[in-house]
């Protein structure tokens, strides 16, 4: 699908004299639904569970990045809209012909954008492709080469692939676990002796953080049993600066419960 | 006692106080007030519960020119309650501070009149919160206009015509160079309002020559029972300023005592702590240039030179 035959856009350089400054802020919220982009682009308003709201959620923008739904616009940022207006609604008198939807009283937050704008060029996810909120400028999106560079802190799922690699723990990235009925899509697997350690990142932003000894933190999620034999560690990210020592200590402790990695 | 700061958050990027976007960008109540649940969930993440909302919350809402900026706090009515009820949740005590051209002593009306227009909607806007007794709006009794008594009177004379639920939310304060503590607690005691005690403005104007543990005392009494006293506390700046402006001598200045410092000294602090009123509970508002870090470090050094109070924090 070749957006711009589909979409009213209007090519304003956001930047450009009289508007608004670069400094904007500017979140990134995923478009997964045709139906929903059908509503962007024709009624001017989108819409996002309160429940699965991130804990940074405010901004003067949203851009939107379209997921494997969408065809030839996969895996990109195209077009951003300024924020009117955000309110808080039930889902029935949001969408009121599915009155009867199971989830018809959960809250939303519904933003009434201004004229969607298209960027000059798409801007793609050549690297990661599981993309959930972005808090980030509008600076950084006219900037962005990928939708990777969106984030002003590098995502925790990129630090630990760094970091990993760094101190010799020997992961595979986004790689699967498990037989076909119940196979796992996991950021991070960690093979050891006996079975191993899965890794997860959870959603930007989903995360408290404390200002300790000087240094930002996150806490790190709470350790399960994923498969039989394996360790399954999920660590939810904070979005901002924080210190990866409680992530990787608690990596190898799981590892070396399991005899060490292979 | 509750520890907190005023408007603008250092320690989560881009986590906004208001929509500051320029009128012809149609800024609204409604995003900033998402901008709001943000910040409440940080201070709920960090521990804070008390907070000063800007006073731009509302954009151009009091403009003239501008009426289409008026109706935004009924438009937003429900999503004032719903934010209202996450920082009861979050037991955060709200407040707004006026801004410096609130002048009700001004002897021109017009000058009170615009003043009366931005007090009804911080007004409204806590009532719509939720907010209760505790949630007011602190104004400074402004200038003397050449004659301070008179400017005192009409001060008090025009509080006394503001509507009740206008009224009802305004505390004063001292500041420091012209309305000294014992000048703010002879206004509140006519126009009957609390007093909102400022350390570094007392420390820096206090012609009567108040002692601390004196004017605290004559400032609790003015708080109604059950709400509770709140304070405001900074240090004075102690470095040396670079040049104001670009292509200025390139000459360092000396601070004046009157600047807050980026952090609050913790034995300035203590000092006032242990001043109050026996048994009293006090909220304090840190004034520090590093706003919400300024409430984190003064934890921790009140944990670390003082346990006894720091085990009283809320």
């Amino acid at each position: 699908m070749d957006n711009a035959e589909t979409v009213s856009v209007e090519a304003v350089d956001c930047c450009s004299a009289g508007a608004e400054p670069a400094e904007s802020t500017l979140l990134v919220v995923i478009m997964n639904s045709l139906a929903d982009w059908e509503i962007v682009q024709t009624q001017g308003w989108y819409r996002l569970p309160l429940r699965r709201a991130p804990r940074q959620v405010a901004a003067d923008y949203l851009a939107f990045y379209h997921t494997a739904a969408f065809e030839d616009m996969k895996w990109s940022v195209r077009h951003y809209a300024p924020v009117q207006k955000v309110s808080v609604v039930r889902r029935r008198d949001l969408l009121p012909a599915q009155a009867n939807h199971p989830r018809a009283g959960d809250w939303y937050l519904r933003f009434d954008l201004g004229p969607l704008q298209a960027l000059e060029r798409p801007l793609l996810s050549r690297r990661l492709r599981r993309v959930t909120f972005i808090h980030t400028t509008m600076q950084r999106l006219l900037q962005a080469e990928d939708v990777a560079e969106l984030w002003l802190t590098p995502p925790l799922r990129e630090r630990l692939w760094t970091e990993f690699n760094r101190q010799g723990i020997h992961a595979e990235q986004e790689a699967s676990l498990g037989e076909d009925g119940e196979k796992r899509l996991c950021d991070f697997i960690i093979p050891c002796y006996a079975g191993g350690v899965t890794v997860e990142c959870g959603e930007a932003g989903a995360t408290p953080a404390g200002v300790h000894d000087g240094a930002l933190t996150a806490s790190v999620g709470p350790e399960r049993t994923a498969l039989p034999g394996w360790t399954r560690l999920r660590f939810e990210d904070a979005g901002w600066p924080l210190r990866l020592e409680p992530y990787l200590q608690a990596v190898w402790e799981a590892i070396e419960r399991h005899g060490g990695q292979l | 006692m509750r520890l907190g700061f005023a408007v603008s958050v250092l320690g989560r990027p881009r986590l906004k106080s208001h929509d500051g976007r320029r009128w012809p960008h149609a800024p609204h109540l409604s995003v900033s007030l998402l901008y709001l649940r943000d910040i409440f969930e940080y201070l709920h993440d960090e521990d804070i519960h008390l907070y000063r909302m800007s006073p731009y919350l509302a954009p151009y809402i009091s403009h003239p020119d501008l009426p289409q900026f008026q109706g935004q706090i009924d438009e937003c009515a429900g999503e004032l309650e719903l934010l209202g009820r996450l920082a009861a949740d979050y037991r955060i005590r709200l407040s707004f501070h006026a801004t410096p051209y609130i002048a009700l002593g001004a002897p021109q009306p017009a000058a009170a009149e615009k003043s009366l227009s931005d007090l009804t909607n911080w007004a409204r806007l806590l009532d719509r919160l939720g907010a209760g007794p505790e949630g007011v709006i602190v104004l400074h009794l402004g200038g003397a206009y050449g004659d301070k008594a008179a400017s005192m009177e009409r001060f008090v004379a025009c509080c006394a015509a503001l509507p009740a639920e206008v009224r009802r939310r305004l505390a004063v304060e001292n500041d420091d160079s012209t309305y000294s503590v014992a000048d703010a607690l002879a206004v509140a005691g006519q126009a009957d309002l609390p007093v909102v005690f400022d350390y570094l403005h007392f420390l820096n104007f206090n012609p009567e020559g108040l002692a601390l543990a004196e004017a605290l005392s004559a400032v609790w009494r003015t708080w109604p029972a059950g709400v509770r006293p709140k304070l405001h506390v900074s240090s004075p700046r102690t470095e040396l300023r670079p040049p104001a402006r670009a292509g200025a001598p390139p000459a360092l200045s000396v601070p004046q005592w009157t600047e807050h410092a980026d952090f609050v000294n913790p034995f300035e602090f203590l000092t006032l702590a242990r001043a109050l009123p026996a048994g009293a509970e006090a909220d304090i508002m840190l004034e520090a240039k590093a706003k919400d870090l300024a409430v984190l470090r003064l934890r921790a050094d009140m944990r670390r030179y003082a346990p006894e109070l720091a085990a009283r924090l809320e």
